[in-house]
Order: C-alpha cells, then structure tokens, then sequence
C-alpha cells in the first residue's frame, strides 16, 4: 500500500538518466557545508542506499556493512552515498555515536539529507504519509545512467555483497569467457 | 577479483610472441602516455564487432596521447595457432601491438581470472587503472572514460601566439 503510493512518482526508471540530485551531507563533518550532487560523481559507479531514520535498529548494520566492504566499492570505481529524510545535524550526531550504541561512528562514505523528501520522491522510496524512505538501493553508471534499483520492506536490509556482484556484473555485460586456460589442468 | 582501479600497469612480459611490434616497442608506447589494453580473442565474435571502434579510437586520439595495446587470449585450445590470429589481426585492422598471451601470463598479471573478452583497461599516463570493463557494452563505458580522462591528460599546451 505504501510501496504503491511510493511508485506513483517515480521518476528513476533503469537505463534512464537517474534523477539528479543536490543535498547537504556530512562530507564535511565538521563545518555540513559540502553537498553531494549526482555530478560529482562522473565518471565513477555511485550507490545510493536509502534508509528510513538515523538512530533506528536495523540501519546502522546495513549501513555499516557497506562501510566495512568501502574498499571494495572503491576497488572497482564505485562510490556509497547513505540518503534519509533526516537532517544533517541528526546524521552528524548519528555518526559521533559509537556502533555500540546503535550509532554508525567512522562510516566511510557521506550521508545526505534529503530534508525536502525530494529525492525520495523522484526515487519512488518515498512513504509519503510518513515521510521516510523505504529501503532503496540505486546503482548509477559512471555517466549517470540509473543501471540497477531494488527496494526493501522496511525490515529487510541490503546486502553489500549482492551490491558489488551486481556492479560487477554490470561492468562485465554481454562478454565472452574462457573455457580453457594454458597450462590449467583443473579447466578442459 | 581483478584488477582494482588505481592499479599499476603491469609488466607486458610472459607473451609467447608479438605482432606490430615487440614488448620493449610496447611498454615504451606505453610509457608516459594513457594507455588502453583490450583482451581478445579470435574466438570471441564481440571482440571482432567491436574492433573498428577499438581501430577508430586508436588512430582519432593518438595526437591526444592515447597508445592502444592487444593481447590475444585463446578462449579453447584450437585459438592457439598462432598463423590463424596473424590473419585476424591483419583482417580486422589492428595496428596496434598485440601479444599473443599463449602461456597466460599476461592474463594472470592483468588478474583477469575468469577470462573475459573482450575486456578493456584503462590506464592513464602514470600507469595507474582508470576504467575496467569487458563486453559488448564495456566498450561504451571505457570510451566514456577516455573521453574524460584524455584531456586532462594532455601536456599544456601553451596559448596560440596571437602574434603567429
């Protein structure tokens, strides 16, 4: 019923030009005066991982399991933006929480917010009546291409795992493979 | 896992034989200047269907600094004769250096364990990995990327002298 009335806006349609987007973020925790837009990330593979709430229970493992597999993203030319409706004060408080205490304290990639429910809505994450975004997942090209999306119920999160497969996959598409290897016996 | 971007261009040694050219001609092309490496093979019909665009980009960015690399990896046994990839090579237009990878070396040193081709890297001029992509559409992608990268990569050129 939510999911529906999130998908009547939807603006983000695979193989279209993903919705472009300007929010704070905590690039710079500090001083919150660095936004993250969908063109500074040109020329990279960029993830965007929405979540409902800061300070909720699911969130931070889901969050900082993408931050924990960073290197991994960066290792192939990906990039991790974190987006809820919260502010960005409510994010920086989140991520000077430690992970004991349900805070997401060292995560390696921004949080935006998206405190005008904009760029839930042009996702078609947005609970409308709620005002939080269901768990979507959006894998971007490096020319801004939305490539893969896949959203969540709220008590299911995503794997970063499953996320790297599928950027992988999507940089290796419509290929040829070897059947056989010089010198390897275990190949025919 | 492959080769993680900002990766070093590996050596080009290990090839059981080069075609337009020999290692040192290649690794000196290579050096200083952004360079592409493209894995094909003579088995592999989207290597052949993309080898123009690999041919047009080659000779239309050259005078930007683009050095373009073939290593010919055999997909089966029978893609060993090394006369048959000698044909293709002239039939299909490359004039780029081309290894034959006949060992895999250069397969195992590009760490590209599931032998894909075609696949495409992209190096810029201080021999670290910009753009990783193989098939059909991996060439769009690394093509984007050079688009990108290659101008930056240019040596400044100085303002045209009005005088001139």
């Amino acid at each position: 019923m939510t999911a529906a009335a999130a998908v009547a806006t939807e603006k983000a349609q695979v193989g279209q030009p993903a919705p472009d987007f300007e929010m704070a973020s905590t690039r710079n925790i500090e001083k919150l005066n660095e936004p993250v837009k969908l063109s500074d990330y040109r020329g990279k593979w960029l993830v965007l991982v929405f979540y409902p709430l800061d300070f909720t229970f699911v969130c931070p493992t889901e969050l900082t399991t993408f931050s924990d597999r960073y290197d991994d993203f960066t290792d192939i030319g990906a990039d991790v933006i974190g987006i809820s409706t919260d502010s960005v004060y409510s994010h920086r408080a989140w991520l000077n929480t430690p992970r004991e205490n349900g805070g997401v304290q060292g995560l390696k990639y921004p949080l935006a917010a998206d405190a005008t429910k904009t760029v839930a809505r042009d996702y078609g994450v947005l609970i409308e009546d709620r005002g939080i975004a269901l768990r979507g997942l959006f894998v971007i090209d490096p020319e801004g291409i939305l490539r893969y999306k896949v959203v969540h119920d709220l008590n299911v999160g995503r794997s970063a795992e499953e996320t790297l497969r599928v950027i992988k996959a999507l940089q290796t598409g419509g290929l040829c493979q070897a059947e056989w290897k010089p010198g390897d016996k275990t190949l025919n | 896992m492959g080769m993680k971007i900002g990766a070093q261009l590996p050596s080009l040694e290990g090839a059981t034989e080069w075609f337009n050219g020999t290692q040192a001609h290649a690794e000196a092309e290579a050096l200083g200047h952004p360079t592409l490496v493209h894995f094909w093979s003579v088995s592999c019909g989207i290597c052949k269907e993309n080898m123009p665009r690999v041919a047009q980009l080659r000779d239309t960015k050259r005078d930007q600094g683009l050095r373009v690399v073939g290593v010919h990896m055999p997909m089966y046994k029978a893609d060993l004769d090394a006369e048959r990839v000698r044909d293709q090579i002239s039939t299909l237009g490359m004039t780029e250096p081309v290894a034959l990878d006949h060992r895999a070396k250069l397969r195992d040193a590009f760490l590209n364990d599931e032998g894909y081709v075609p696949a495409y890297y992209f190096f810029d001029a201080e021999g670290k990995l910009r753009s990783f992509a193989a098939g059909a559409r991996g060439f769009d992608m690394v093509v984007a990327a050079i688009g990108r990268i290659l101008p930056a990569q240019e040596p400044v050129v100085s303002v045209a002298n009005p005088g001139e």
